[in-house]
């Protein structure tokens, strides 16, 4: 049996006239994880998942769902597969209800379960509503009961929580996890803040300038996070330009901010600065943030490109 | 899944200004016509021996001559902006539902709103005559028959005529987004063919080939004139072609 549930092989692909290029993308998703696919914007994340759901034709290589060619198994595959990809595609001028009977009726699935997905997105008190009336998180909570109604094996979901204020987003963030762990969906879900997806998700690969630059489990990704030493001082500005003729300091905020390689960097740190005549009022180290690793890695490769 | 297909596509119309534009675009020239009757009744009076059911076809059938060609441009663009407008090609593309099925139902629901479009109008032609005659029984409506032979022909070769029209503004409205642009050329085309319709070999140009039917009932006629013909071939090649451009190329 087959433990890959999305597999795309040195994948190549540009846009005639934009030139937008993905290059060699090799992206694993494995049967059962929560793959999270992070990217700045523009980094080729929503082209990647238009590759995979066969929406553009690569120009080289072989994507593959559950093990075999997308080419060779598509439109029947899709029975398989819910997809929210960038906005949801609704029609306006039809109720909710209508929206989800369009979908419901090409899956062949119960009509009962058009309620069933429109209540775990908590839209089941308007039903009948026009779509056009509806909020943009309204409809970003529709586009995701579209993609859940048909009980996928696999969800695609590219930004689900635009749109989304904080609360809604911790809804959609626990009932993935739920869906994950109870029926064992198998999510893609793209975002350009691993801040917002770090909770959620098992495994990572990050997308800059069309490549993935990194895929593997999210404790992989922890294993990057170096200490951060933040200082105090009584003059922080003079402080952070005597560091930073040595050391990689930064001003944040009321805090002087240097990555280190151990805690016994810190006493040096210190020392240094109360020879050079600083008082130090506040002296901490704190793990580095998954997002600042995040940043690091693209933009080492921004630089490089 | 072809029931299933076709509901969607039925569903997706609903609400929508396709479904009023054939609405309004069947009941348009009866009801135009019927207000020309009415304010000039002495005019439309029959001669004794006349049939007026004649009169008042021919009037009709060269006024379809006209509309329907714009009628087309219209309601084939407005179909296929509930798809561009909703964003909605991205989630077709990704149902478990094969391209050719995809096209030959979008097909078929625009042949169905024309069928439906030809349909009402032959129904308000003939309610409209009806309370014509209620109202002025000197137009003799009620006291005569139309010939059905002959306006079902004339419908029919409406219809055919504008068949090349269809093929071309289909192809168009799912490959331009924008409504604007393909209602533009439609209507750019259709005007360019009225001027042209006199022209030598004028009927090459699929957009004349509705004109070519005005006097249509005011001289003799056979059905399969070379309009006609080329009307069909050009509905035949551009259909074939559109045909391998979606399934093939088109990815939303």
């Amino acid at each position: 049996m087959d433990t890959i549930a999305i597999e795309t092989r040195n994948v190549d692909f540009s846009f005639p006239r934009t030139g937008l290029t993905i290059s060699s993308l090799n992206v694993k998703v494995k049967k059962g994880a929560i793959y999270g696919f992070l990217g700045p914007n523009g980094s080729g994340k929503t082209t990647s998942i238009r590759l995979m759901l066969g929406l553009l034709s690569p120009l080289k290589g072989t994507i593959l769902l559950f093990g075999r060619e997308l080419s060779k198994v598509a439109p029947g595959i899709f029975s398989r597969i819910g997809t929210l990809v960038e906005t949801p595609s609704l029609y306006d001028h039809l109720s909710a209800f209508d929206n989800l009977r369009i979908v419901q009726r090409i899956k062949n699935i119960p009509v009962e379960a058009i309620s069933e997905s429109l209540s775990l997105v908590g839209l089941n008190d308007v039903v009948n509503k026009p779509v056009g009336k509806f909020s943009l998180g309204m409809k970003q909570r529709l586009g995701l009961a579209i993609a859940l109604m048909s009980n996928p094996e696999l969800l695609i979901l590219d930004e689900p929580s635009n749109g989304l204020d904080p609360s809604g987003m911790l809804e959609v963030r626990e009932l993935l996890l739920r869906l994950n762990k109870e029926k064992g969906i198998t999510i893609m879900i793209s975002s350009h803040l691993l801040s917002e997806i770090e909770k959620l998700v098992s495994h990572v690969g990050i997308i800059n300038n069309g490549a993935l630059i990194f895929q593997d489990t999210i404790g992989a990704l922890q294993q990057f996070q170096q200490p951060l030493l933040h200082i105090k001082t009584n003059d922080n500005i003079q402080a952070v330009d005597f560091l930073q003729t040595s050391l990689p300091a930064k001003l944040n905020c009321e805090n002087i901010e240097l990555v280190i390689d151990g805690d016994d960097e810190v006493a040096g740190i210190a020392k240094k600065l109360m020879v050079a005549g600083y008082d130090i009022y506040d002296l901490h180290v704190s793990k580095g943030s998954l997002e600042n690793i995040f940043i690091s890695i693209t933009d080492k490769r921004q630089k490089k490109a | 899944m072809h029931l299933q297909l076709l509901q969607n596509e039925l569903v997706k119309t609903k609400n929508t200004p396709a479904f009023w534009i054939t609405l309004i675009g069947s009941a348009f020239l009866p009801m135009m016509l019927g207000i020309a009757y009415l304010n000039e009744w002495v005019k439309f009076i029959p001669n004794t021996s006349e049939n007026p059911w004649l009169d008042y076809y021919a009037r009709l059938v060269n006024g379809l001559c006209i509309v329907t060609p714009l009628f087309i441009c219209l309601v084939v663009a407005l179909i296929f902006n509930v798809e561009h407008k909703s964003q909605g090609w991205k989630l077709v593309f990704t149902l478990p539902v094969s391209k050719p099925a995809i096209f030959i139902h979008k097909w078929l629901l625009v042949a169905g709103i024309i069928v439906l479009y030809y349909l009402l109008f032959l129904l308000f032609s003939i309610v409209i005559a009806m309370i014509l005659g209620a109202i002025h029984p000197e137009f003799k409506f009620l006291q005569n028959r139309p010939d059905s032979r002959e306006v079902t022909l004339a419908v029919l070769k409406s219809f055919a005529c504008n068949m090349g029209i269809l093929a071309i503004q289909f192809w168009l409205s799912f490959r331009i987004k924008s409504v604007v642009t393909t209602l533009g050329i439609g209507i750019a085309a259709v005007i360019t063919g009225l001027l042209a319709k006199d022209s030598t070999h004028a009927h090459l140009f699929a957009y004349v080939d509705p004109f070519k039917m005005l006097g249509y009932f005011y001289r003799p006629h056979i059905f399969w004139e070379n309009y006609v013909w080329v009307s069909l071939t050009y509905f035949i090649v551009i259909s074939v072609l559109s045909y391998f451009d979606f399934t093939r190329r088109f990815n939303g």
